[in-house]
């Protein structure tokens, strides 16, 4: 499904700690980004469920995954 | 050479070919010369055996034309038969040696002589050298040993030839030399020959391992020796400092602790100057109360024990005298002019317990300079620990007090309290505690050193500055409660060393340690407090080895109810077991490394573990007392957070509609629906990251905005994006139609690009 991400919220965690402005259409790409990072830790999180043989998704399977994911994406 | 002996050759050729021309010993000659090159060239071969068979062969060759070639013996011919020699000795020397034992043939004048000679004098040296080439070559085993003998063996020869050694790579040289000198020489060189290859090879591997050795022992023993006269010098300022005797005893004890602490800081130098400055700056204001806190709460912790000071006195004279040692070592690692600094701090322990408001400014500055020796003296545990020793216990002395009126662990607490009524009892109770540790730290030492690593850990937890430093006040209060007996120096020293450290840290816990333990019989003040000491001891040896974090905590629970129990302890056996007033001390000094250290910490920025810990004992502190700062602490924190839950943190993460919807289509499997915190706070730190970088990535293309290229270089640095994954894919990839269009300029008809494109 493409959903809309709200893009005045997207801004605003972008400037929360600093006085940088974000150009025009650069918070697409911050959406972007976040969807392809959720992306990813869904993948993970499903990984690491089937490993426990449970077809949903539980908070720990998301947990397990998430320092990993963190480290990953850095840049 | 070669070139020699192929004149020769062909000279015998020629010879050969007019048989009447060339006498028959001439032609033997040159077939000798022959079979010498064959060999020669044959000789570099693989395995051990042949070489020697080869050596065999061609020793025979080679020594039968030597002596019978006036051109052998010249120059020349050493040369070449050095060269022969080496190249077969390079694969294995040890044939070499027993072929020409075996072939003393009367006519090879200086083959045989060379041989027997390399024989006879360097034969074993030969052998022990060439063996470990064979081994070398076979199976590359037992380098080591090898190179010992091969020093050894070189060690030898060189004392016999000077000459030799210098030019190993030169067996030219050696050949000429040797002959200049006759035999010896030529038995010098081809044992130099061959030691060339395994001089260069081995020899200098060991010597530096050697040195390497040397320089770390002659450090320990510098070390020491000076550790002794600076100790010294602090004791004498210590004494004219201190008129009282107990005062006395406690400047022993910071004397000691200075001097460690001199010798800490002057090897931290910068390091610890700035530390030190910074932590008074930073602690001046939190964690000044704290200290002054900490020092009424020494004086008043020292009750009861007069008789005991003395005693301790001595005791303390006794550690001292090996704590000197121990810090003098210290001091020649760490030669810096820290003096000031460090000389603040032992006067602070000194004045402290007469005046318990400097004292405690200045205990701070020694804490501070502790700390950072600690952090510093990772290696000199042991001296630290000695120093840490004494300074804690003086803390110790005066926080007992303080404790013992407050209840409290934190240093704050019962400094303040104590401040007002014991200028004098902190003395007093100071000097009998110091006595008391000592005593009780000498009945440790006897204690397993197993026990010392745990206070050791611990300590190292407790102390303030982070890991490095945690480690080393762990360290050193194993020491101190092991330092005054039985082990000398170094365990002695090392208790003060972390006494001196610990008392300025964990006063309270210091003091009920070793006052508890050993003493209680006669120091009931001990025993009261060694009883809280010993639980916490207690606490401390079933925490040992927990975390830093977790001995924090532990310890300043401990602390609490151990402070609370000082007083009601006066009868209660001092140690069950010698760890616990160990384990009391490094608690207490633990919980006031934190107390201390949390005000600093808040100001600086400690280790990951630090911090933890800094949470974890203001939790402890919080439960309990009365401090002004803590109460202080805690209030403000309440009171914003009201506010601010009402506002952000529901605000803060994106709408878990829009997340969960995401998320579900992503899995592609059922996702719990409480996820979304989890999911949030994930998101949270990754946002927090993302525009830190991409801020860098603005500044860095000195932009004050942040635009779609900087987003485009993070998705490759995140390897979303790759050299066959371009961004416009991702784009279409997940983003909705109408962002799409935005990002990706889509040419339509009429020559028009949406969107529009500036050229």
């Amino acid at each position: 499904m493409s959903k809309k991400a709200p893009r005045a919220a997207l801004k605003l965690h972008m400037k929360k700690n600093t006085n940088i402005r974000i150009g025009k259409n650069a918070d697409l790409m911050a959406q972007l980004n976040i969807l392809v990072v959720l992306h990813r830790l869904a993948e993970e999180s499903r990984v690491k469920a089937f490993e426990e043989k449970s077809a949903t998704i539980k908070v720990h399977h998301v947990r397990a995954v998430a320092k990993k994911l963190l480290k990953s994406t850095r840049g | 050479m070669a070139e020699n002996s192929a004149t020769n050759v062909r000279r015998s050729m020629r010879l050969k070919n007019t048989p009447g021309l060339e006498s028959p010993g001439s032609a033997l000659r040159h077939r000798l010369k022959k079979k010498l090159h064959e060999s020669a060239s044959s000789s570099p071969l693989p395995s051990p055996k042949r070489p020697r068979s080869a050596v065999a062969n061609t020793k025979p060759p080679v020594t039968a034309p030597s002596p019978v070639y006036d051109e052998d013996m010249t120059t020349r011919g050493l040369l070449r038969g050095i060269i022969q020699m080496e190249t077969e000795a390079s694969l294995l020397m040890s044939g070499q040696p027993a072929l020409q034992k075996s072939e003393p043939n009367p006519a090879e004048s200086s083959a045989g002589e060379r041989t027997e000679g390399l024989s006879g004098v360097e034969l074993s040296d030969l052998t022990l050298n060439t063996e470990p080439l064979t081994h070398v070559v076979r199976g590359l085993s037992r380098k080591k040993p090898q190179h010992a003998f091969s020093v050894s063996a070189f060690e030898e020869q060189f004392n016999q030839l000077p000459d030799n050694t210098e030019d190993t790579s030169h067996v030219f040289h050696k050949g000429d030399v040797s002959q200049a000198k006759g035999d010896a020489s030529q038995d010098l060189d081809l044992s130099s020959g061959s030691k060339s290859g395994l001089n260069l090879t081995l020899k200098t591997p060991f010597v530096e391992k050697r040195i390497e050795r040397a320089g770390l022992q002659r450090k320990v023993s510098n070390r020491r020796l000076q550790s002794v006269d600076a100790f010294d010098e602090a004791v004498q300022r210590c004494l004219e400092q201190g008129p009282n005797q107990e005062h006395s005893v406690f400047q022993d004890g910071k004397t000691l602790e200075d001097s460690s602490w001199q010798k800490f800081t002057l090897g931290l130098s910068d390091v610890t100057e700035l530390y030190v400055q910074s932590k008074k700056d930073d602690t001046m204001g939190p964690s000044a109360e704290n200290e002054r806190e900490h020092e009424p709460e020494r004086a008043s912790d020292i009750p009861d024990s007069e008789p005991l000071i003395q005693e301790e006195k001595d005791h303390e004279m006794e550690s001292q005298d090996e704590e000197e040692v121990v810090p003098s070592s210290q001091d020649d690692v760490y030669v810096s002019a820290e003096d000031d600094i460090v000389l603040a701090p032992t006067q602070a322990m000194t004045e402290s317990l007469p005046k318990s408001h400097d004292a405690e400014l200045q205990d701070r500055e020694f804490v501070e300079e502790v700390e950072i020796g600690n952090v510093v003296e990772t290696e000199d545990q042991e001296v630290l620990e000695i120093e840490d020793d004494s300074v804690e216990e003086v803390e110790d002395e005066s926080a007992e007090e303080v404790e013992d009126e407050s209840a409290e662990e934190v240093e704050d607490e019962s400094a303040e309290e104590v401040e007002d009524e014991s200028a004098e009892e902190v003395e007093d109770e100071n000097a009998e505690e110091v006595e008391d540790e000592e005593v009780v730290e000498a009945e440790h030492e006897n204690i397993d050193t197993s026990q010392y690593l745990e206070r050791i850990t611990r300590r190292a937890h407790r102390s303030e500055g982070g890991g490095a430093v945690l480690g080393i006040p762990g360290t050193t209060r194993v020491t101190k409660s092991f330092g005054a007996g039985l082990n000398p120096r170094e365990k002695d020293l090392l208790d003060f060393v972390d006494e001196g450290r610990e008392r300025l840290q964990d006063i309270l816990d210091e003091e009920r340690e070793p006052l508890g333990s050993p003493e209680f019989p006669q120091l009931h003040p001990a025993a009261e407090l060694s009883t809280p000491e010993q639980r916490s001891q207690q606490h401390e040896a079933s925490l040992a080895e927990e975390d830093v974090p977790e001995l924090a905590e532990d310890n300043d629970a401990q602390e609490e109810p151990n402070q609370s129990e000082e007083e009601l302890m006066d009868s209660e056996p001092a140690n069950h077991s010698p760890e616990f007033p160990q384990d009391v001390e490094e608690e207490e000094e633990e919980d006031d490394d934190d107390d201390a250290l949390s005000a600093e910490l808040s100001m600086k920025t400690p280790a990951f573990v630090r911090q933890k810990r800094v949470f974890a004992s203001r939790t402890a502190q919080t439960t309990p007392t009365v401090l002004k700062e803590v109460n202080a602490g805690p209030a403000p924190q309440v009171a914003k957070r009201a506010p601010r839950q009402k506002r952000q943190t529901g605000v803060d993460v994106l709408p878990k509609s829009y997340v969960m919807s995401v998320f579900k289509h992503f899995a592609k499997t059922k996702v719990a629906s409480d996820v979304y915190p989890a999911i949030n706070e994930i998101l949270k730190k990754y946002f927090e990251r993302l525009a830190d970088d991409l801020e860098a990535y603005a500044t860095h293309a000195k932009r004050k905005t942040i635009e779609v290229e900087d987003f485009e270089l993070l998705m490759r640095r995140q390897g979303f994006v790759t050299d066959t994954t371009p961004v416009n894919i991702l784009i279409e990839k997940y983003l909705p139609m109408e962002y799409r269009k935005l990002l990706i300029p889509v040419a339509t008809s009429g020559n028009k690009v949406i969107p529009n494109q500036r050229r």
